[in-house]
């Protein structure tokens, strides 16, 4: 399954609060890091987020599993991997 | 057999650069930044043959610390003392610290004012920073720190550079690993 490791500091909680909020997304504790997972596709909009680009090119930076499909300016996506 | 734990440091004494625009640099940093010139030398080579007469000067760039410069006279400019434009010629940079968003946003003021192309205040992780050059085209950056990194940022520091040695410093072909690679074995490290 699709995961994306975020460290639970201020300034990646905007990835943790979008998660928490969408639907497809579970977030589940993972020691210091919050661990955001789907079923399909993880997909995270930067302008849901309200990350400067700066600190949102930094989002991969507690790690991941699967594939990555997207990440520019506009988009995260991860997918699984392919089998 | 144990290894004695590292001597402490207590921060920058000074760091230095080449110039060939010593009139420029100290109007600069003097007038400019304003920056007290506090020290001076003179000399005559170091007495071998190779090595040019000098001018070492230093400017206080606050809390004990000093940025200087060597003038050495009578030598060929190079080209590009700062390196090539873009990400490596600003890899080498002198960043400084301000004590508030105040003074922060003072300094946008006083770099504009003086007719120094400033970049926006830029928000990183834990710092937010003004970007610009010197007259000999060394990058600089004023920074607040505006969340000082803990314990729980330290471990994750390890993490990531535990990622990325065994990412590009080992296996058959560490050429071929990319970004992705290294953030993928960050996420293993992570789930263990």
């Amino acid at each position: 399954m699709p995961a994306l490791y975020v460290l639970s500091v201020p300034e990646f909680q905007p990835l943790i609060d979008y998660a928490e909020a969408a639907a497809e997304l579970t977030v589940l504790a993972q020691g210091d890091y919050r661990k955001i997972e789907c079923a399909g596709t993880v997909t995270i909009p930067r302008a849901a987020t309200g990350m400067g680009q700066a600190v949102w090119f930094g989002a991969l930076v507690g790690g991941f599993e699967g594939v990555i499909l997207e990440f520019n300016e506009n988009r995260l996506m991860i997918g699984p991997n392919i089998t | 057999m144990t290894d004695s734990p590292a001597p402490t440091l207590s921060g920058v004494h000074h760091t230095a650069f080449a110039t060939w625009k010593p009139k420029e640099t100290v109007e600069f940093y003097r007038d400019v930044l304003g920056l007290k010139p506090i020290h001076a030398i003179t000399a005559k080579g170091w007495g071998r043959d190779s090595h040019p007469d000098f001018v070492h000067f230093f400017f206080d760039a606050g809390q004990g610390s000093a940025i200087a410069f060597f003038y050495y006279i009578g030598t060929e400019p190079m080209a590009q003392p700062a390196g090539p434009r873009g990400y490596l010629g600003m890899a080498r940079h002198t960043a400084w610290t301000v004590g508030s968003e105040a003074e922060l946003d003072a300094w946008a003021a006083r770099l504009k004012s003086k007719g120094v192309k400033v970049s926006e205040a830029i928000q990183h992780e834990v710092i937010r920073s003004l970007y610009f050059r010197d007259p000999n085209g060394y990058p600089l950056e004023i920074s607040l720190t505006t969340r000082m990194p803990d314990e729980v940022d330290a471990a994750d520091a390890a993490l990531t550079i535990q990622a990325m040695i065994e990412t590009f410093a080992d296996g058959p072909a560490p050429e071929t690993k990319t970004i992705e690679d290294m953030w993928r074995r960050k996420g293993e490290l992570v789930a263990r």
